[in-house]
């Protein structure tokens, strides 16, 4: 019987296979376009810049405050999305590579994993353009603080991946079931909807105990408001890492080894 | 001590059945309006109680009809596929030689996919790259190395499949009926790689039909019949007592 150690060592040892296939993800997503990976930022951009003017003039926020609000908004909404949706698919797109050699499964998800990150990264610098230019004085906690919430923000998409990705292997309604659920989260979640919203409908608990506030806070904080992120924020962002640690550690244990039938 | 062996003690293997009876919404319609029952179908044992001893040295060929459980026992000694019961232990690294094709990224370039499948067999990616223009004379493509492989015809993914996994190296080559690739002007050329690999491996184990290939390359032949071993011994004897039984 393998150990986690064992298993994080062989992780490891295939690390030029999976960063590989990271970038080759990259390249192919882009290939033979002209803007190529600048869609990465601009497609947030756009949409932002669509969905301020609809969602500002309903909302009647400022365009210009309430802009990076959608941005930040998006990009990490996306970001759980995407790690959900691709995720859940990685062990069945990898199937050519896993009847071939024998590398652990949670490299296929790490890997998207790392490609949802790399995304987020990428349209992330542009809010931090943008912060940067209209609030100045959030530049240094923004650059003292971020590292960290990446850092929380590819471990959580690593345990989103790997989780959708041993479901949706042997139950492949999952991933149309998610689809909805994510959906139903999106509403309740102050994604593009300012938390004075909720507040002003006497729904602030669904703002305290929603995990996607507190996610939407590991960004928001530092660059919209100059502060670090809360204690809370925290706690819930390392709490939903190691409750996703803990249930992938069962999966990769109890369900790793037969998976290959089920491809 | 030996370096290299693989030691299998009452292996068993079931493909599992309940991935293929998984019953959908379609099914449920289906048999309503047709009145009857979808037949659900049972686990296969595809390696039966079977223990096995190969050392270093040795060149061992499975033989066997169609389902034996000869590709099965590959994978199973490469670790892909899980057993059900007993052990499988195997000492040196492996290099194995199963579907060429498996594995290509068809939008990316025969240049990308041989760092792809470099890596993906366990290669650091300066040795590839070292490798790189030896698999690419070897495949003999030419310029089209910098095309998608998609382009490619199903002659040519296959020459360059093989030149990439035949030349990184290993302690235990599991090869499953892989050693006649590409055309004729091919052939030639891959059947001498072919016993320059063999001939480096400590092990070897080849799954064929070709019985020929089995007599030029191994020492030790095992037929194999519903997962379970019929006869192991001297490739002559095990080949005739295997065509006196199935001709």
């Amino acid at each position: 019987m393998i150990t986690i150690k064992e298993y994080l060592v062989d992780i490891y040892k295939a690390r030029f296979f999976w960063s590989h296939l990271v970038r080759a993800e990259l390249n192919v997503k882009y290939r033979r376009s002209f803007f190529g990976m600048l869609w990465t930022l601009l497609h947030p951009l756009l949409l932002t810049i669509l969905l301020a003017v609809v969602f500002g003039t309903i909302f009647k926020s400022p365009f210009l405050d309430f802009a990076p609000f959608v941005y930040s908004g998006l990009i990490v909404w996306d970001f759980v999305v995407s790690s959900v949706t691709t995720g859940s698919n990685s062990i069945i797109n990898a199937e050519a590579y896993i009847r071939q050699f024998k590398h652990p499964m949670a490299i296929y998800s790490l890997k998207q994993a790392l490609v949802c990150s790399i995304n987020l990264l990428i349209a992330g610098i542009g809010l931090l353009v943008w912060c940067t230019v209209m609030y100045p004085q959030n530049f240094l906690i923004s650059i003292c603080a971020l590292p960290f919430s990446i850092v929380l923000l590819i471990f959580m998409s690593w345990g989103i991946t790997t989780l959708t990705a041993f479901i949706n292997v042997k139950f492949r309604d999952f991933q149309q079931f998610s689809l909805i659920i994510l959906q139903a989260i999106w509403f309740v979640s102050p994604v593009y909807f300012e938390p004075k919203i909720f507040v002003a409908a006497g729904l602030t608990e669904l703002l305290v105990y929603n995990p996607v506030t507190h996610i939407l806070n590991l960004a928001r904080k530092p660059l919209l408001e100059g502060v670090f992120p809360d204690a809370i924020d925290y706690l819930f962002a390392v709490g939903i890492i190691v409750a996703l640690a803990i249930v992938c550690a069962y999966q990769v244990s109890k369900e790793e080894k037969e998976l290959v039938y089920f491809l | 001590m030996e370096n290299c062996y693989i030691s299998l003690e009452n292996a068993d293997l079931l493909y599992p059945s309940s991935p293929y009876n998984a019953f959908s919404i379609k099914d449920l319609v289906c048999n309503v309006m047709k009145q009857r029952n979808s037949k659900l179908i049972k686990d296969v044992h595809a390696i039966n109680g079977m223990s096995l001893k190969i050392g270093e040295g040795e060149r061992v060929g499975i033989i066997g009809r169609n389902g034996a459980g000869k590709s099965t026992l590959l994978k199973a000694i490469a670790g892909i596929y899980p057993l059900s019961n007993g052990s499988v232990d195997v000492r040196g690294t492996i290099r194995s030689l199963f579907e060429l094709n498996l594995g290509f990224d068809f939008e990316a370039t025969g240049r990308e996919n041989i760092m792809y499948r470099g890596l993906l067999l366990g290669e650091h990616p300066q040795i590839v790259r070292e490798k790189t223009k030896e698999i690419i004379e070897f495949a003999d493509i030419g310029e089209f190395i910098d095309y998608p492989v998609k382009t490619y015809s199903a002659g040519m993914q296959v020459r360059l499949a093989f030149s990439i996994s035949t030349s990184i190296r290993g302690d235990i080559i599991l090869l499953d009926e892989v050693i006649g690739a590409g055309d004729a002007s091919f052939f030639k050329k891959a059947r001498q790689r072919i016993t320059e690999l063999i001939e480096s491996a400590k092990i070897l184990v080849l799954v064929s039909h070709d019985f020929n290939s089995v007599r030029e390359f191994c020492t030790r032949v095992i037929w194999i019949e519903k997962g379970q071993i019929i006869e192991d011994g001297i490739p002559e004897t095990v080949i005739s007592k295997y065509l006196k039984a199935t001709l």
